[in-house]
Parts: C-alpha cells; sequence; structure tokens
C-alpha cells in the first residue's frame, strides 16, 4: 500500500537549525537603505531588469533560499552579482564557493576570506561570515574602490563565463547522459 | 509529451500554476536524444501524489524503448525528517514508480541538488541498480530557469567611484538565516557600511 506524506512547508529542515535560538533570529520590522531604489519589489532585484542601484556597492551579500539544508543549491540570488560584476559572500549551504569554482567561477580570496564555506556547522558558518563583514566594514571606501580595480579581471571572466555556460552548458550535460 | 500543465490539477485539489524550472531550451535538446514521456516538476505535484500516479498510469506502456523517459525535475526544496537520509519528495517519488510498476531507468531527473544520487541508492533496491535505475542530471547550473536571467542582460562596467557603500544584501523575506544576518548587522552597527532590503 502507497501512503502519501505530506509535511507543512514551514517544516523543512532548513526552517529549523537554530538550536536553543543560539543566534537572535526574531523577524524585525521591514527596513530599506535609502540607496537601494525601487517600487516593483523593493527587496529583491528584478529577475530581468538590471538594477541601476548596484552601482553604488562592490559586495553582494546573498542570502540563498537554503542555508541548513543537505545540498547545495544556486539560484539567481547567487547569478545575480554575477551578472552584475560584483565581489560576493554567500550566505547559503555551505559548500556553495567550491561548486562554483568547480564550475569554473573564480571567487574572492584572499580579499574576502572564503573560510566560511567549507563550515558546516550552520552557527559557526554564520558566525564566520559575520565575522569578515566587520572584518571588511574597517576598510575605508577608497580600499574597497582599489579592491574593486585589482579584482577587475575575475569580475569580467566570471561575467563572461557566466554567459558562455548559459549558451554551452545544456548541451554539455545532455551529451553526458 | 504529457506536462503536467496539460492537467486540471484543481481536481486534486492543487493550487499550483504549473510551472517548471525547466527551460525550454533544455526540454528542446532533450527531445532530440530521448522520446519523453512525461515533463513533471515535482514543485508541482508534491501536494498530491496521485498526479504522478496517473500520468504513469496514463502514459504507461507495454514495452518501453531505450530512450523512453519520464522527466521529472526538482529544484525546489525537499522535506527531511530529522536523522532521515532521503527527502520525502523524493521517497514518495521512488515509491510511486515501484508501486505503479514503471521502470526507473525511464526516470530522468533533472536537478540542482548535487549529490542526491545516493537517497535514490538508499531507497531503491540493490539488485536493481545496475540495469533499472534512474538517469540523475545533478549539476545544472545555468540549464534551469531562474538561473538563466542573467542571460544577455545589458552588460555593465563598474566605475570605482561610483561605490558608495562596502556592499549591499537584498535580504527578502524572513527565513531563519537572513533573520540572524539582519539581526546581526543591526548589532554590530554595519547598516551604514552593507545597504540592506529586509522585509520583516
Amino acid at each position: 500500500m502507497f501512503h502519501r506524506i505530506t509535511v507543512d512547508p514551514w517544516s523543512r529542515i532548513n526552517e529549523a537549525w537554530n538550536y536553543n535560538n543560539q543566534l537572535d533570529s526574531s523577524v524585525k520590522e521591514s527596513y530599506r537603505d535609502p540607496l537601494i531604489e525601487g517600487t516593483s519589489n523593493i527587496h529583491q532585484v528584478d529577475k530581468s531588469i538590471y538594477c541601476e542601484f548596484y552601482k553604488n556597492f562592490a559586495i553582494d551579500i546573498v542570502t540563498e533560499t537554503v542555508y541548513n539544508y543537505p545540498y547545495t543549491q544556486v539560484t539567481e540570488k547567487t547569478i545575480r552579482p554575477i551578472v552584475h560584476k560584483r565581489m560576493f559572500i554567500v550566505v547559503g549551504s555551505p559548500g556553495m564557493l567550491s561548486l562554483l569554482q568547480d564550475k569554473g567561477f573564480k571567487t574572492f580570496s584572499p580579499f574576502i576570506d572564503e573560510a566560511y564555506d567549507s563550515i558546516k556547522d550552520p552557527h559557526k558558518r554564520m558566525q564566520a561570515i559575520i565575522d569578515e563583514l566587520t572584518r571588511i566594514s574597517k576598510f575605508s571606501i577608497d580600499d574597497i574602490r582599489k579592491t574593486m580595480l585589482q579584482y577587475k579581471e575575475i569580475l569580467q571572466h566570471n561575467y563572461d563565463h557566466y554567459q558562455w555556460l548559459c549558451n554551452n552548458e545544456i548541451e554539455q550535460i545532455v551529451n553526458k547522459i | 509529451m504529457l506536462r503536467h500543465s496539460d492537467i486540471d490539477l484543481t481536481k486534486y485539489g492543487v493550487t499550483s500554476h504549473g510551472h517548471t524550472d525547466l527551460s525550454e531550451v533544455f526540454v528542446s535538446a532533450l527531445q532530440k536524444r530521448f522520446n519523453l514521456l512525461a515533463l513533471i516538476d515535482i514543485d508541482n505535484i508534491d501536494e498530491n501524489w496521485d498526479i504522478l500516479k496517473d500520468i504513469l498510469v496514463q502514459t504507461r506502456k507495454e514495452v518501453y524503448q531505450p530512450n523512453d523517459r519520464y522527466v521529472i525535475v526538482h529544484t525546489d526544496t525537499d522535506y527531511y525528517l530529522p536523522d532521515c537520509p532521503y527527502g520525502l519528495s523524493i521517497l514518495n517519488l521512488v515509491r510511486t514508480f515501484l508501486h505503479n510498476d514503471i521502470p526507473l531507468n525511464t526516470l530522468l531527473l533533472i536537478t540542482d541538488h548535487k549529490g542526491i544520487s545516493k537517497e535514490f541508492e538508499l531507497l531503491i533496491p540493490n539488485e536493481m541498480h545496475e540495469h533499472n535505475f534512474p538517469t540523475i542530471v545533478d549539476d545544472c547550473l545555468t540549464a534551469l530557469v531562474n538561473t538563466r536571467i542573467g542571460m544577455n542582460q545589458k552588460e555593465t562596467h563598474f566605475k570605482e567611484s561610483d561605490i558608495v557603500k562596502h556592499g549591499v544584501s537584498m535580504i527578502g523575506v524572513p527565513r531563519i538565516h537572513r533573520n540572524i544576518l539582519y539581526n546581526q548587522l543591526k548589532k554590530q552597527n554595519l547598516l551604514d557600511t552593507y545597504a540592506v532590503a529586509y522585509k520583516g
């Protein structure tokens, strides 16, 4: 006999990882930085149109769909900084950066300490990300601008490689099956 | 090829939109290699697995050709019970095929869950692994609709003088990791350094 199992989506494992409330995960009131403009969807970059305000920032702190999940999942959220030629830190499952590297993308070590990517414990990984953001915040904006210039070739490589993958990956996959 | 969008999902009590994350480019490429019997996105059937059962029954063949395939798309998050090594959707998927006596080697899973074959290895009896095991494509990056959004998007060239803050985070809707990130950035007085949009 086949038994169908259904579960309330909010009981997904990635929604229940903050054991003993070690970190403050309470919901706060909505907030939007004045530099982030837009009327249609103020909390997420439009999926198809370039966002003008992106030019004001060097690093995209990507909050992926899943965080404590058995698999890495790359969504449009991670693609966004690649297309906009920005550096990025991914608040997602461990192994996101190594997956991108395996696919031919380059990341931003040593400027960004990417050790967080291999930390499996969700609390320790989050703390490593916060620590890294705190460390980077101490750089002056001039230093950040200079760093962007230093990584210009990598940013261009990632953009070009993404476009190449869009045009070739499907054929590669189907040929491998 | 039968698509879930061809089916009246409301009769199953499902309010799904019939959308799939598999791009049409991908579907066309697969059709050149395989005879696709059906295209089903788990996102549209996981509320009621009778949908898949009915599709399998409707398209059942006495003899399957080597290139016959049911394409199953799995890009949404699965549900994992504590200490259970497989997700409930994959459990139900395998069970539905087995229960309806459909060969599992007709199943072509397209997913972004890299390494998910280990779940199938646990759920499918060992004696079936060699000749009756699904084909699993688990390393899609730009092959799916939501990751192709930047294709042919207007190329931009940054000007360093435009950069006025270190970073940005489009945190979006609340989830535990997003709430924590926002709360920590606020607590550490980093909202002047990183621009944030958060929907509380």
